[in-house]
């Protein structure tokens, strides 16, 4: 039944989206607790642990029970429109759920006033993105293996040129029986290594706004957010290169079966599109228990004493609703999240948002495009 | 080294970050050929507007404390034998209130010299004068 391979599919992203959900409140950076910029003193209190059972028993209720739902209807109807409703459901529901907590922590601040008495600053290190020591991002050079791979791609397919079949299969069931042909022609052979050459690009701009991204020191524990910061960096940059490098190599590897350069059954095609899926979405699974928010759950000893009489700088007004950073007199454009895993963008910059516009309108309408096609 | 802006301060942000530079520098924080962050890189860090950053760069720069290198951006570049006619007056313009201040509320002049010893003392420790 090819309806199984898609469902698989779904199953994958439905459970990792409930999962990263759930287990949010303890991957985020022990000094913003939902939203909310907390100092050290207060994160032990007995209201912040209710309030954090009381998030998971609301969204096990919620997004449980709307994951349990889409896993159905997926199933019943393997339709992409309904896991993209599913998808932006799940989305929608964990936001709910967070910001019910955010707002509640946000007027126990208040009311309590935990932002008085200390002196706020920010600690900025000035050798913070410096390689001499340890590298903050891993070698750019590691991309040449993707960039090699395109090229491999590029000129095999152009040497066997003549030798391809006339037709060529540009579309297949999941198990394999081709769907839609195309014509031969130097056009279509050089499709396949130029996505995947777009692909490597946008993987590289990833790696770079890591290396930009604002460094954001907690002056209460210097030396260690210090290092959890950039080593959170370069796990997530080798990441980044892994992951791209294994979409080269599968995106060859089905562009040579295709054009029959490799003779494999084409029914394997569809398990080398499941493995991408499910290998990027445990291996993000993976960083993210292992290193945590800003790399919060690496474990460094603190080398110095505490500077107790500094406190972080209090931004809360700038994140608006608790999850979105909007600044307009920053220049920064990437920072961490303050509630996910990974990095934001500062709404304020014009530019930065045209970027994710453009990302995520990408991302839903090539889909569509496609399929008028 | 550290920087570290406060932002409720009575002191500009330019001010902070040149005069902890210079304190970095006499405290062997950040010694003599060592980089630091572009303008964009460091406003980004801190929060605050390039100008600001380039208006601290610039005045570190005029007072012979960095000098700007084409290829690597800010470097730390300073001489120990930087006494003008103009820092002259101006140390004597930032010490006046302080003098008086301190003299009106009966400090001695011993006790005074004393702080000052004590802080010449610290930075020589970093050894970047060795007089």
């Amino acid at each position: 039944m090819n309806s199984n391979l898609l469902f698989i599919n779904n199953i994958i992203i439905i459970v990792f989206l409930f999962i990263t959900g759930y287990i949010m409140p303890d991957i985020t950076r022990k000094e913003i607790f939902f939203g909310v910029k907390v100092a050290e003193v207060y994160k032990d209190r007995n209201e912040l642990w209710l309030l954090r059972k009381k998030y998971k028993r609301n969204y096990l209720i919620s997004s449980g029970g709307i994951s349990f739902i889409f896993l159905v209807l997926t199933y019943i109807d393997s339709n992409e429109n309904i896991l993209l409703i599913g998808v932006f459901s799940l989305i929608f529901s964990e936001f709910i759920n967070f910001y019910i907590i955010h707002s509640v922590i946000k007027k126990l601040k208040k009311s309590e006033r935990w932002n008085e008495g200390k002196n706020e600053v920010v600690v900025v290190d000035t050798k913070f993105r410096d390689n001499d020591n340890k590298r903050l991002l891993v070698s750019p050079a590691w991309f040449l293996i993707s960039i090699m791979l395109v090229f491999i791609n590029i000129i095999i397919s152009l040497i066997l040129y003549d030798k391809l079949p006339e037709a060529i299969p540009i579309r297949w069931t999941l198990d394999g029986h081709v769907m839609a042909i195309a014509l031969k022609s130097y056009k279509l052979i050089l499709m396949q290594p130029i996505r995947q050459l777009i692909i490597i690009i946008i993987m590289f701009l990833v790696y770079k706004t890591i290396g930009w991204a604002k460094q954001q020191i907690d002056p209460q524990n210097i030396e260690t957010s210090r290092e959890q910061n950039r080593l959170n960096r370069r796990r997530w940059s080798s990441l980044i290169v892994i992951i791209c490098t294994i979409m080269s190599m599968i995106i060859v590897l089905v562009n040579f079966i295709v054009l029959g350069v490799i003779d494999i059954n084409t029914k394997y095609i569809s398990f080398m599109v499941i493995f991408p899926v499910v290998f990027i979405v445990g291996s993000i699974l993976y960083m993210t228990i292992w290193t945590g928010q800003g790399g919060s759950r690496i474990r460094i000893a603190e080398v110095k004493k505490r500077e107790e009489k500094h406190m972080d700088r209090d931004d809360d007004i700038y994140w608006k609703l608790g999850r979105f950073y909007y600044n307009p007199g920053d220049p920064a454009v990437f920072l961490e999240k303050r509630f996910g895993i990974g990095w934001t963008i500062n709404f304020a910059r014009p530019l930065a948002v045209i970027l994710m516009a453009a990302i995520l309108g990408g991302v839903l309408l090539i889909p569509l495009i496609i399929g008028m096609l | 080294m550290l920087l570290r802006i406060d932002f409720h301060s009575e002191i500009p942000i330019y001010i902070q970050i040149k005069n902890q530079i210079i304190q970095g520098i006499a405290q062997n924080e950040i010694i003599e050929g060592e980089g630091l962050p572009s303008v964009r890189q460091l406003a980004e860090d801190i929060g605050i507007n390039m100008h600001t950053v380039n208006k601290a760069y610039t005045l570190l720069k005029n007072d012979g404390f960095i000098k700007i290198d084409r290829r690597k951006g800010a470097v730390v570049n300073f001489n120990n034998n930087n006494i003008s006619q103009e820092y002259m007056e101006q140390l004597r313009e930032a010490l006046m209130p302080i003098i008086a201040e301190a003299y009106c509320r009966g400090m001695t002049e011993a006790d005074f010299n004393k702080i000052c010893s004590e802080m010449f003392l610290k930075y020589k420790g970093g050894n970047i004068n060795e007089q």
